[in-house]
């Protein structure tokens, strides 16, 4: 028998093996196991190596509760950064990014795509705006000025009163008390609302020019060097 | 779900060779399809899927070049000729000894494992552990039929080359019809 046809009955072996071959060829590989002991010794060999592989894939622990720990990740609220590895194909390769580094970015608790430091922010600005219209709705005078915060001091920021995001922060407070607004509408006035960002403290200050104007000043105190 | 957390985990650690990478694509494969469940349409094992999964982000992750070149270093080459080992059909449990050489014959083989090449590799362990078929096989890593025949027949015979050794060393001969 030469190499080539010995390799072709090897390979026509280990297909019958795997069920790969057609009804006729497969019947006729059949008959020529049955006849032939080395092929037979052949085909015990195939499946003790596949035996052997699946013996120790199943005795090995190490993967043991991956399952569990990915319903409790699911169960957080670290869900919203898989949505988008989710939309992806599953059976695809994945992209240029190592899935270990992406499962460790995944299970960081502050992801790089984490924006929870400008919603607090928006969300102090939002209080104190609410702030603001609560002392102002409780001030009778028109031309209250608060002193200027102790401390290292100062104003760390102008917004101009056209801007949008002065619109954005004075908005809820100017439209926020309407029955209040109805005595001051040509008066020049200052609003005052203390904020707590944090790491800082400091107040904000509306001053309204004219019955449309208002310019937000944030004056910010720095409460590590106190 | 234990058997298939253990088998998707040989799967990528065969794969990958390094616990931590392979553990860490496990728990991403399980996220996928948890995450995914609901657009899983049947048509092949829900498992078969779970290692399809875990094949690829195997496959992504040894296809980086730093990898590659770990491979390099990290890839002998072991002989090719295996031929029939007539003592394997008798290893029946019958004889005490037969513990030993299962033993001995497995260590073999997965040494024998960790030396091939990583896309044979890859093919025995879709075929032997999941028993993907070579049209799922060749789907999973996007080659033809023929080259995962190509690459199932010689990982296996470098397998088999594992068993020879054994069998000389229990027989003090080799197997009928190899060439030395």
């Amino acid at each position: 028998m030469t190499d080539t046809n010995k390799t072709v009955r090897d390979l026509e072996l280990m297909r019958q093996f795997d069920g790969e071959l057609d009804d006729d060829l497969s019947a006729t590989v059949e008959d020529f196991v049955e006849a032939d002991a080395d092929a037979r010794d052949k085909m015990a060999g195939l499946a003790l190596v596949g035996q052997l592989m699946r013996e120790r894939a199943d005795a090995d622990a190490r993967a043991d509760g991956i399952a569990d720990r990915v319903m409790d990740a699911l169960d957080r609220d670290d869900v919203e950064t898989l949505d988008a590895e989710a939309e992806a194909d599953q059976s695809a390769p994945l992209d240029s990014s190592s899935p270990a580094s992406r499962e460790r970015k995944r299970l960081n608790p502050k992801p790089a795509n984490d924006n929870s430091g400008t919603i607090y922010a928006f969300a102090a600005v939002a209080a104190a705006i609410a702030a603001g219209v609560f002392v102002w709705g409780k001030t009778t005078s028109h031309d209250t000025i608060a002193s200027a915060p102790e401390g290292k001091t100062g104003p760390t920021s102008m917004v101009a009163s056209d801007s949008p995001a002065a619109a954005d922060m004075r908005g809820p407070a100017v439209g926020a008390d309407d029955s209040a607004t109805a005595e001051e509408d040509d008066a020049l006035g200052v609003e005052i609302a203390a904020v707590d960002f944090g790491s800082h403290s400091g107040s904000v200050f509306y001053v309204s020019s004219g019955s449309e104007e208002v310019t937000a000043v944030v004056w910010v105190t720095d409460l590590g060097d106190e | 779900m234990e058997r298939h957390e253990r088998r998707a985990f040989a799967i990528a650690i065969g794969l990958v060779r390094d616990e931590n990478d392979a553990r860490e694509i496990v728990q991403e494969a399980f996220l996928r399809v948890y995450r995914s469940i609901d657009r899983f349409k049947g048509g092949s094992s829900f498992f078969t899927w779970l290692y399809r999964i875990v094949t690829n982000l195997s496959i992504d992750l040894i296809r980086k070049p730093a990898r590659r070149e770990a491979e390099l270093f990290d890839n002998p080459q072991v002989a090719d000729n295996a031929d029939a080992f007539p003592f394997v059909s008798r290893i029946d449990g019958a004889d005490p000894l037969d513990v030993v050489r299962r033993r001995e014959i497995a260590d073999r083989i997965q040494t024998a494992l960790e030396a091939l090449p990583p896309y044979h590799r890859a093919v025995i362990m879709m075929r032997e552990i999941e028993g993907m078929s070579y049209q799922q096989m060749a789907e999973a890593m996007d080659v033809s039929k023929g080259t995962i025949m190509s690459r199932l027949f010689h990982a296996r015979q470098k397998l088999h080359r594992a068993l020879a050794d054994t069998y000389r060393e229990h027989t003090g001969r080799a197997p009928k019809g190899e060439s030395s």
